[in-house]
């Protein structure tokens, strides 16, 4: 089983308040089935606290009653308003060495055309040997959002009032998977640290909610907006089908369609939940370091506040992948048997081999896969710094644009700090993840030798049994261990 | 006598890796003529080579000052695919990296592969280079989902102390447009001492 996404890198900002709607008249109440919503969409609608029904009605997060059309559509413009402030702040990105835009440099402006205004890539196209000119057309373009979500920080009662904020507790948590977590990452020593990190006050490890969504293809995430662990229905659907014979397998994940079947499934069959942890504990552990991140630093929710661009930034990923494979390295020490061979071995692995060779195509694939979020910190810092210096420059004519104004730029300027705060802890926190794992990375064939034994002796089919005694072999005698290497190669005597 | 043509043929096959030692020096590949070059040397000038002018070229400093990747195009799409094509140089050792040996790199990546490395050892351009490709999926993020296979080529730069990597990254089907790039930076590579 795969890693995670760490967060929902497309995650917008609400900052609109919500006043308390009166009833909803039948005739108006919103069907988002019919409301054209694709995917990404309605995980930006469900991180902002909307709850899409399978039947179509979508639940107000403010009043958790069902919300009219008008409401809905309002909450699916303002995700798109977001969306398109983050693909023009990227664009800018790519103006900020004042050269003409490079065949690259279009394509990427081409991927997230989406999110641009209509006519925005045909005029990019042309301009594109015009720096002045494209820049003159993107800031044009970002003023109109700017100015969609003008006061809004005021409305939204900033700085920081929790009660606009829609909290985890509608919804419903995964049964027992907390609890579960909890005993079977503390099984292992790194794990316990890892926990241990979000112990609560009472001194026991306070974990997230975890939920379950649909997240179209990463196992599981961080939502930072509701700080909850989300998981994807379907990676729970097929772990529990996975159990079954294909027939009743396929029949009982038709059977769990729905989020209420899936959960009320769980709850009556513990084991289920046991199962998919054991094999995606590895996975979580980087989610929960996503949730450390989220309560040690100020950064993601000075995001959700609008203080901070949206980013999914490059950094906090490097560390929860380093601290993944790291909870790894140890139960390949102290607990083999609980490790898989799949995806996150396979990643481990690599990152042992040559760490730099490692992070360099990690951090390509997401600066591909995700071209307006996957940032350095560097580049945040770049787009806040633009922020700042228009808030600044903003002209107001009246008490309450000039109290808007104040608040904008203070709110920023606090942003920046942060951000700058950020940038020199997570350099000394990388340098010594780094360190930990070039030490551990010294005594990795030892223990894959004997995990890979452990894996030959258990086969049942000839051919997996030789092809894990090659790797204990191989990894055997790169660790000069005597002794593994004796049994080894008296497995593979045994095995003729 | 030229020491290069003295040498014979050698195929030399060892534990983890496979090494294929020409000692002829490799006819120097000309530059692709559709692809405008410029003369690059890193902020911190530890080489100089030939790159592609209109593919992007992104500096980090992650593992060292040396290292930069030009992002080019595969193809005249806008597709991911199109745009996922990269050349990268980087230095071993870095300053936590164990690599020091070319050749005990090019090997090591049978762990990764499960697979002996097939590698070359050759001479370009008075350069003594270890050249071999590798072939790996990408993943969509965080996900099992393969989107595409990826061919990397790489030339390894052996220098004292230490060897320069350089890896061109490319869809498998569409690898051959943009090798022509790959062996020019390779070919026009200096390490300044």
């Amino acid at each position: 089983m795969s890693p995670s996404i760490l967060l929902v890198s497309w995650l917008t900002l609400t900052t609109a308040a919500l006043a308390v709607p009166a009833p909803v008249p039948p005739t108006e109440l919103a069907d988002w089935h019919r409301s054209g919503i694709d995917d990404r969409t309605k995980l930006s609608l469900s991180a902002r606290g909307w709850r899409l029904g399978d039947d179509g009605r979508a639940l107000d997060p403010q009043t958790k009653a069902p919300a009219s059309q008008d409401r809905l559509d309002k909450a699916v413009l303002d995700v798109r308003q977001r969306a398109r402030q983050s693909a023009l702040e990227k664009v800018r990105l790519l103006l900020a060495a004042g050269k003409p835009l490079k065949k690259e440099d279009l394509e990427i402006v081409a991927s997230l055309s989406r999110d641009l205004p209509a006519d925005f890539l045909a005029s990019a196209l042309s301009a594109a040997s015009d720096p002045a000119k494209l820049r003159a057309l993107t800031d044009a373009s970002l003023a109109q959002v700017v100015s969609y979500f003008d006061g809004s920080r005021a409305h939204a009662g900033h700085p920081a009032d929790p009660s606009a904020e829609p909290g985890p507790d509608k919804y419903v948590d995964i049964p027992h998977l907390v609890p579960f977590a909890i005993k079977k990452i503390s099984r292992d020593p790194y794990g316990r640290t890892v926990l241990s990190r979000l112990n609560g006050k009472n001194g026991e490890p306070d974990l997230p909610p975890v939920l379950i969504e649909n997240l179209n293809g990463p196992v599981a995430a961080y939502d930072f907006r509701r700080r909850v662990v989300i998981v994807d229905q379907e990676a729970l659907r097929t772990s529990i089908a996975s159990f079954s014979p294909p027939k009743e397998g396929a029949a009982l994940r038709q059977s769990l369609a729905s989020h209420d079947a899936l959960i009320a499934y769980l709850k009556a069959h513990p084991g289920a939940v046991t199962v998919f942890l054991e094999q995606n504990d590895v996975v979580l552990v980087h989610e929960l370091d996503h949730a450390w991140q989220d309560r040690r630093d100020s950064v993601m929710q000075a995001m959700v506040r609008g203080d901070i661009p949206i980013a999914q930034i490059l950094e906090y990923e490097k560390e929860s992948f380093l601290t993944k494979n790291l909870y790894l390295h140890s139960k390949l020490k102290n607990d083999p048997a609980s490790v898989l061979d799949d995806q996150e071995l396979a990643d481990y692995i690599a990152m042992m081999n040559d760490r730099q060779t490692w992070w360099r195509q990690k951090r390509e694939a997401y600066r591909l896969q995700l071209p307006a979020f996957a940032l350095d910190l560097s580049e945040v810092a770049v787009i806040q710094k633009r922020r700042l210096a228009e808030a600044r420059s903003k002209k107001t004519s009246t008490p309450q644009q000039r109290r808007d104004k104040a608040q904008d730029v203070l709110a920023l300027s606090g942003g920046r700090k942060n951000l700058d705060a950020l940038a020199a802890a997570q350099k000394r926190r990388l340098a010594a993840l780094e360190s930990t794992t070039d030490r551990s990375a010294l005594e990795r064939h030892k223990h894959l030798g004997m995990y890979y034994l452990k894996e030959a002796l258990e086969a049942t089919r000839t051919t997996d049994r030789l092809v894990m005694l090659q790797k204990a072999e191989d990894y055997a005698k790169t660790s000069g261990d005597h002794a593994l290497i004796e049994e080894v190669r008296k497995a593979k005597e045994t095995s003729k | 006598m030229n020491l290069r043509t003295a040498l014979p043929l050698l195929i030399l096959l060892s534990a983890c890796g496979k090494k294929t030692e020409t000692a002829v020096e490799a006819p120097a590949q000309t530059a692709p003529a559709s692809v405008e070059f410029i003369d690059y040397t890193p902020p911190a000038a530890t080489f100089s080579c030939r790159a592609p002018a209109r593919w992007k070229g992104e500096e980090t400093t992650d593992y060292g000052p040396d290292e930069v990747s030009f992002l080019g195009t595969a193809g005249s799409g806008i597709s991911m695919e199109s745009r996922s094509v990269s050349i990268s140089i980087s230095k071993y050792p870095n300053k936590s990296d164990k690599y020091v040996d070319a050749e005990i790199y090019a090997k090591s990546g049978k762990e990764i592969s499960g697979k002996p490395v097939v590698y070359e050892k050759k001479i370009i351009e008075g350069k003594t280079v270890v050249r071999f490709s590798r072939e790996r999926p990408a993943h969509a993020l965080h996900s099992n989902k393969t989107l595409y296979q990826i061919r990397e080529d790489v030339a390894l730069i052996v220098v004292p102390g230490g060897f320069f990597e350089i890896s061109h990254s490319a869809p498998v089907d569409a690898y051959l447009n943009t090798l022509p790039v790959f062996e020019e930076v390779v070919r026009s590579f200096k390490p300044k001492s």
